[in-house]
């Protein structure tokens, strides 16, 4: 490629992006937790202040309600009027918004006494008597108090069972720690989004706790593709290994960054285009509300599955006598062979370098591939 | 595996691929569409609490709403039941409010004996329940109680042919009635009609069956032998816990011989919409239990129509944008990636259509969310193999050994990662009631179809390709690492040949 040409004739190199994607730079996420463990940490600790503060905004399917959406209206009418029309039924406390320039009307109200009863009829006959739309034209969604509750208590019962077996899973497929790393993250994750949603007062809709069910798996499935490399890799590590688990665990992580990167990249260029269509649809709301919760969740996780399932793990296993003896052996050999920086038994003390130590390649892997 | 076994795997996928869209095509089959998409009306009802609920009376219940729904002349209601709650979806250009007033009401019918009134002022009235409550619709059937009765203000009954102006509910009286003497199985038709006396108003025609015929000749031989003045010449009609109207025995109707033939008539203050609609829940008798409606929501068809397109659009917008990145990223071999996301979105989709037109799974927006989102992990399967193979070929393999280990390492991956995101669908469609449980078949069916893909067509078409002579092509971008600043390492030569 003429590029890899350029690049090679010059020693500075390309961006960062290039860099990472051919895997030439090299990060210390493992040597650096402490800086991620105090940026989440005060991420958490701002999410869930204000959240405490503000509280989550919750969408009439779970506090129960009424939404109406009228649409072909065909007489002048203002906001006031509506909800004149609407409090003359004897429903209190609606929120009205005009739009399409006055050819359509939202309008949203705490529960009525009976889905389907007087009241409710009332209310409507007022709001066509007001507009001049049909009853045909406008689409009513009633959700009863009771309903909401139901669907909450749905939900976190699947949250338990689902974490309870994901746990379970994940303990005989690998082991307890990182079971209990994946769960880590997995909380992190869904405070860090749910907080997000409260601060900026996103209405929670099902939609949305579809969306935040998703994040879960999606979550899960990133901890478990870097889980995956670091067990693979670590199980190689034999007490007189020349690296300790943290760094062998931080080459793994180096080692699936493109494929987190490029995931992350294409889950969340689907979900843009969903965020950014259902946007512009009227009524649409449903799109709109599962892509927010997605965009906002998909990043979150991305950030998590790199800089808090494995340095939370590593933190878990160095505290395993096996891997803690590695971890004090290793260091003290390598206090007296400091500086012989190009020995392979070096590698990992590198790392922590900003210039990437290259990949240990052996000569006989470049021969081969010139062959 | 050697390249025949790869080739017959590869045509063998290619095969019940193309079989199954021949088939689907042949059908002229289409997805089923969920309400959302094509328009309708969805309402779920759910017993009004205090009362015991059982599998046989749910499944009377749901037959009952059936019954109704179909004299409501819907095309393809779907009632289904779902855990303790009953969902109903009619689907097109239905009545919102004509389905919520036939499917939610419990159309208990009860005639029973006046015992007494209880005016206002007496201290009876004080003591029992105030009308202005939730009223129990299945009042107990065999004991006396004390209901109330729907009141209209006297004036108003001077003009005729004026609708007489409902007192508000604290106002009604309150009558002491005997047990049920004549309950809704004794119907055997209801029709609404005209009042044949006024002209004006709307009653519904009872026709009762041999049975409640001689029950209701029983009763009102009984009650004929009464003192004309006596409040207990009346037998109440109660629907729904409410007395409707508490008619008295008329003076040519002799004692003990009673009103025989089997018709009575309900007269209803209403409308003749509202006649019908009575008519209509008689005639297709009781629900077993009291029915509160949930959730009642309708979308019209136009709505449903762009909510489709829009899905559409942002599924085809996003599949797009992820062959452009995979491109980018991995050159020749990012086509068959490609070509991986287009099987995957062609099985995904056929499935959806297949079980559409035979279990009846109904494609809904969430659904479509939970396909696009799924485009994501279709998407990192291809990514990880394609990793994985360059970590193989950086650890020195050749580009054929390197194409079989990456896929052993990298389905490995694939299967726990896919475990979880299973292990999510199935609890969110085990647990979760409405819009979850779309999203999570798609998921969960996706999970399924990616892991599937990834073990015939990804695998076989990655390694034959990797036994062809293409793969030393730099179009294929299968040598090496195509963004690695190679000539750091190696002699400028090797990267310029």
């Amino acid at each position: 490629m003429s590029d890899a040409t350029t690049t090679g004739q010059r020693p500075r190199r390309a961006g960062l992006l290039r860099r990472v994607l051919g895997r030439t730079e090299y990060f210390d996420f493992i040597g650096q937790s402490r800086k991620f463990l105090i940026v989440s940490v005060v991420l958490l600790a701002v999410v869930a202040i204000g959240g405490l503060l503000r509280g989550l905004n919750f969408s009439i399917e779970f506090t129960g309600g009424t939404a109406l959406t009228i649409t072909n209206a065909s007489k002048d009418f203002t906001a006031e009027d509506l909800r004149d029309a609407v409090s003359d039924a004897g429903v209190e406390g609606a929120l009205v918004q005009v739009v399409d320039g006055g050819d359509g009307a939202l309008v949203s109200t705490p529960a009525v006494e009976e889905i389907g009863g007087e009241q409710q009829r009332d209310m409507v006959a007022g709001i066509t008597e007001v507009t001049g739309a049909g009853e045909g034209d406008i689409a009513r969604e009633a959700v009863g108090p009771r309903w909401g509750q139901q669907i909450t208590q749905q939900s976190l019962r699947g949250l338990l069972v689902f974490l309870v077996l994901v746990a379970l899973y994940l303990a005989l497929r690998f082991e307890w720690r990182m079971a209990a790393a994946a769960i880590v993250t997995l909380v992190h994750d869904i405070v860090l989004t749910v907080g997000i949603y409260a601060i900026v007062g996103f209405p929670v809709s099902p939609a949305s706790v579809i969306a935040f069910l998703t994040i879960l798996g999606y979550s899960l499935y990133d901890t478990v593709v870097v889980f995956d490399r670091v067990g693979e890799d670590t199980a190689r590590l034999s007490s007189v290994a020349t690296k300790t688990y943290g760094e062998t665990a931080n080459e793994a992580l180096n080692e699936v960054l493109v494929r987190s990167l490029s995931t992350s990249l294409t889950s969340l260029l689907p979900v843009g285009a969903l965020l950014f269509i259902g946007a512009n649809l009227l009524g649409a709301k449903t799109l709109q509300d599962l892509a927010l919760a997605l965009f906002i969740g998909m990043a979150v996780g991305t950030y998590s599955s790199i800089v808090v399932a494995t340095p939370f793990l590593v933190w878990l296993k160095e505290k395993e006598p096996r891997w803690a003896e590695l971890k004090q052996r290793v260091e003290s050999r390598r206090g007296g062979a400091d500086r012989d920086a190009s020995a392979p038994a070096a590698v990992g003390s590198t790392l922590a370098q900003s210039r990437p130590a290259p990949r240990p390649r052996s000569s006989k892997s470049r021969a081969k591939r010139r062959r | 595996m050697g390249r025949g076994k790869l080739v017959v795997s590869l045509v063998a996928f290619l095969a019940v691929v193309a079989g199954m869209w021949g088939f689907i095509i042949a059908k002229r089959w289409t997805p089923q569409l969920g309400l959302d998409l094509q328009g309708g009306v969805s309402i779920i009802l759910a017993p009004a609490p205090g009362q015991t609920v059982d599998l046989a009376v749910l499944e009377r219940t749901v037959g009952v709403i059936r019954n109704r729904i179909d004299q409501l002349g819907v095309a393809e209601p779907d009632i289904a039941q779902q855990g303790e709650t009953v969902q109903v979806q009619l689907p097109g250009l239905a009545d919102q409010e004509e389905a919520e007033d036939v499917i939610g009401r419990t159309a208990q019918l009860q005639m029973r004996p006046v015992l007494a009134d209880i005016p206002a002022d007496s201290p009876e009235y004080g003591n029992t329940p105030p009308c202005t409550e939730t009223i129990e619709a299945v009042p107990a059937a065999d004991e006396e109680v004390v209901l109330c009765e729907r009141s209209v203000a006297d004036a108003a009954s001077d003009e005729p042919g004026a609708d007489p102006e409902e007192l508000p509910r604290d106002q009604w009286n309150k009558l002491r009635v005997a047990p049920v003497a004549l309950g809704g199985d004794d119907i055997a038709n209801a029709i609404a009609e005209a009042d044949p006396t006024t002209g004006v108003g709307w009653q519904v025609a009872l026709r009762l069956n041999s049975g409640g015929a001689k029950k209701f000749e029983d009763i009102t031989a009984d009650l004929a032998c009464k003192d004309l003045a006596d409040p207990q010449r009346r037998f109440a009609i109660v629907l729904d816990g409410i007395v409707e109207s508490a008619p008295g025995v008329s003076e040519q109707v002799q004692c003990n011989v009673g009103i025989t033939g089997g018709d009575a008539v309900i007269t209803v203050g209403g409308d003749e919409d509202e006649a019908r609609e009575l008519a209509l829940v008689l005639r297709t008798g009781a629900l077993p239990i009291q029915l509160d409606i949930q959730e009642s929501r309708s979308v019209s068809p136009t709505l449903g129509r762009s909510s489709l397109q829009a899905g559409l659009l942002a599924g085809f917008a996003g599949l797009v944008l992820v062959c452009a990145y995979l491109l980018f990223l991995y050159r020749g071999i990012g086509l068959a990636a490609i070509a991986e996301l287009v099987m995957f979105g062609l099985v995904t989709l056929g499935l959806i259509i297949i079980l559409g037109n035979t279990v009846g799974f109904a494609l809904t927006l969430a659904g479509i969310a939970g396909v696009i989102v799924s485009i994501g992990i279709a998407a990192d399967s291809s990514i990880i193999y394609r990793e994985r193979f360059k970590d193989e070929l950086r650890a020195g393999r050749t580009i054929r050994t390197a194409a079989d280990k990456a896929f052993s390492s990298s389905f490995k991956t694939n299967l726990t990662g896919n475990t979880v995101s299973f292990l999510a669908a199935v609890v969110l469609y085990v647990l979760a009631v409405g819009p979850v449980r779309g999203f999570a078949f798609t998921l969960g069916l996706s999970t399924l179809v990616d892991t599937l893909l990834l073990a015939t067509f990804t695998r076989s078409v990655f390694a034959l390709i990797a036994r062809s002579r293409f793969a030393r092509s730099r179009f294929m971008g299968l040598r090496s690492n195509v963004f690695e600043d190679a000539p750091a390492a190696e002699p400028a030569g090797g990267a310029t040949r």
